[in-house]
């Protein structure tokens, strides 16, 4: 299985729709100048790896590593850089080994190019629009990630459907730079190692255990003695 | 239907169109080679008769089929390897296959990001001599297999690469177990 990862982006324009936008491994990386191999699309090639090479800043391991970007369901070219933290998301979900997950991630906001990491607002003017795609679409589990500059000049019909999502079951999230983001590629923790169940347990101990018989022992010796010196 | 496909559907009646004129009214084939030499660039008048006449249109082309047989000469004159077949190592192999001549490397990259609607990914990446004429000449490349079938054609990027999607029904490996793939310049 050759699985990449996604993440879902409103397009504002006309009547508006959330598309998709996926990210591979490279499998032949050598010659090329950019980081990025956008399918289809040549003429995106430079900016999407601008976005990624900005993204990446905060983590210099995966400054060089080539990806092959896909944007599946848009056959004709977009205006527009919205898709920049959707883009760093399933960027970094990749080289976090996190393929495969269930739930989607809808992320709207841009890259700053000239920064490392840092989240800036999409134009204040669609934003609304965008929300309500998202929470059209989006349901029980999902992520919504945008920009925290968007969430502090947002107005109440912004602040309502971000509400009617939370009520979904939908994880929003704001953010001023990527590693706030940590919790979306945060890896779950393997469980506690069990002490393996002894065949013989009343008379087979473990070092804890010996230190614990120690220690109850030379209580019960120490009350000993201060009873039998006060009896005196 | 996508904008892009209507406008090329547009264009393509509108210049149909258009009633014939005469080839002795237009350049002949030599002017536009020097065009596309690169060496005596069309004016503005010379473009705006391309797009008005069809006899200069029909000049154009057959310039242009000129310059692409001369290439493929050169191609086949300097030994350039633009045939190629997969490569017996990677034959087990179901999520990428290549096919790798020193000229070129067509790489095939399963994407099963969606397991309910797995696609291939074709990734064409060009060589020295191959790339370097294409590009002089400005022309954009077409991969056929052996049996006749098209994959795809499209602009060389900076890096000399050209990606796309798989398309057609049969499964690219499939075609890879009967064929060889032949980069040809359009």
């Amino acid at each position: 299985m050759s699985q990449g990862t996604q993440a879902f982006f409103p397009l504002a324009g006309g009547e508006g729709k959330i598309t998709q936008l996926r990210c591979l491994n490279d499998p032949d990386p050598s010659g090329k100048s950019m980081i990025a191999q956008v399918i289809g699309k040549n003429s995106l090639n430079e900016k999407v790896s601008n976005i990624l090479g900005a993204a990446r800043g905060f983590s210099p391991s995966l400054l060089g590593k080539h990806v092959v970007v896909r944007f599946p369901d848009t056959k004709n070219s977009f205006d527009g850089e919205s898709y920049g933290l959707a883009l760093a998301i399933a960027d970094r979900l990749l080289f976090e080994g996190m393929t495969g997950i269930n739930r989607r991630i809808y992320a709207t906001g841009l890259i700053r190019e000239s920064g490392s990491g840092e989240i800036d607002a999409v134009d204040p003017g669609t934003f609304l629009n965008k929300v309500q795609l998202i929470a059209q679409n989006a349901g029980q589990g999902d992520v919504f990630v945008f920009p925290f500059d968007n969430w502090r000049d947002s107005d109440p019909e912004v602040v309502n459907s971000v509400k009617a999502m939370k009520n979904n079951g939908v994880v929003v999230a704001h953010a001023r730079h990527m590693n706030e983001l940590a919790f979306l590629w945060a890896k779950p923790k393997p469980a506690k190692e069990q002490q393996p169940q002894s065949a013989f347990p009343f008379w087979t101990f473990g070092s804890q255990d010996l230190a614990l018989a120690v220690a109850s022992g030379l209580l019960v010796a120490v009350l000993a003695v201060t009873l039998l010196t006060n009896l005196d | 239907m996508n904008p892009n496909t209507l406008q090329n559907a547009l264009l393509v009646a509108t210049l149909d169109a258009q009633p014939w004129d005469s080839l002795d009214s237009v350049p002949d084939e030599r002017r536009y080679l020097a065009a596309l030499d690169g060496t005596q660039p069309l004016s503005v008048e010379e473009k705006r008769q391309l797009w008005l006449s069809p006899a200069a249109r029909v000049r154009f082309f057959n310039a242009r089929a000129l310059r692409l047989a001369e290439v493929a000469v050169a191609w086949k004159r300097q030994g350039l390897q633009n045939t190629g077949q997969r490569l017996a190592a990677d034959g087990g192999n179901t999520d990428i296959a290549r096919v790798r001549t020193a000229d070129f490397t067509l790489t095939l990259q399963r994407d099963d990001t969606d397991p309910a609607k797995p696609e291939w990914i074709m990734i064409l990446k060009l060589e020295g001599e191959l790339r370097q004429s294409l590009e002089n000449g400005g022309f954009a490349v077409t991969v056929i297999d052996s049996g006749g079938l098209e994959w795809f054609h499209g602009t060389p990027d900076q890096d000399g690469t050209v990606s796309t999607v798989w398309s057609h029904l049969k499964s690219p490996l499939d075609r890879l177990r009967d064929h060889s793939i032949t980069v040809k310049p359009c």
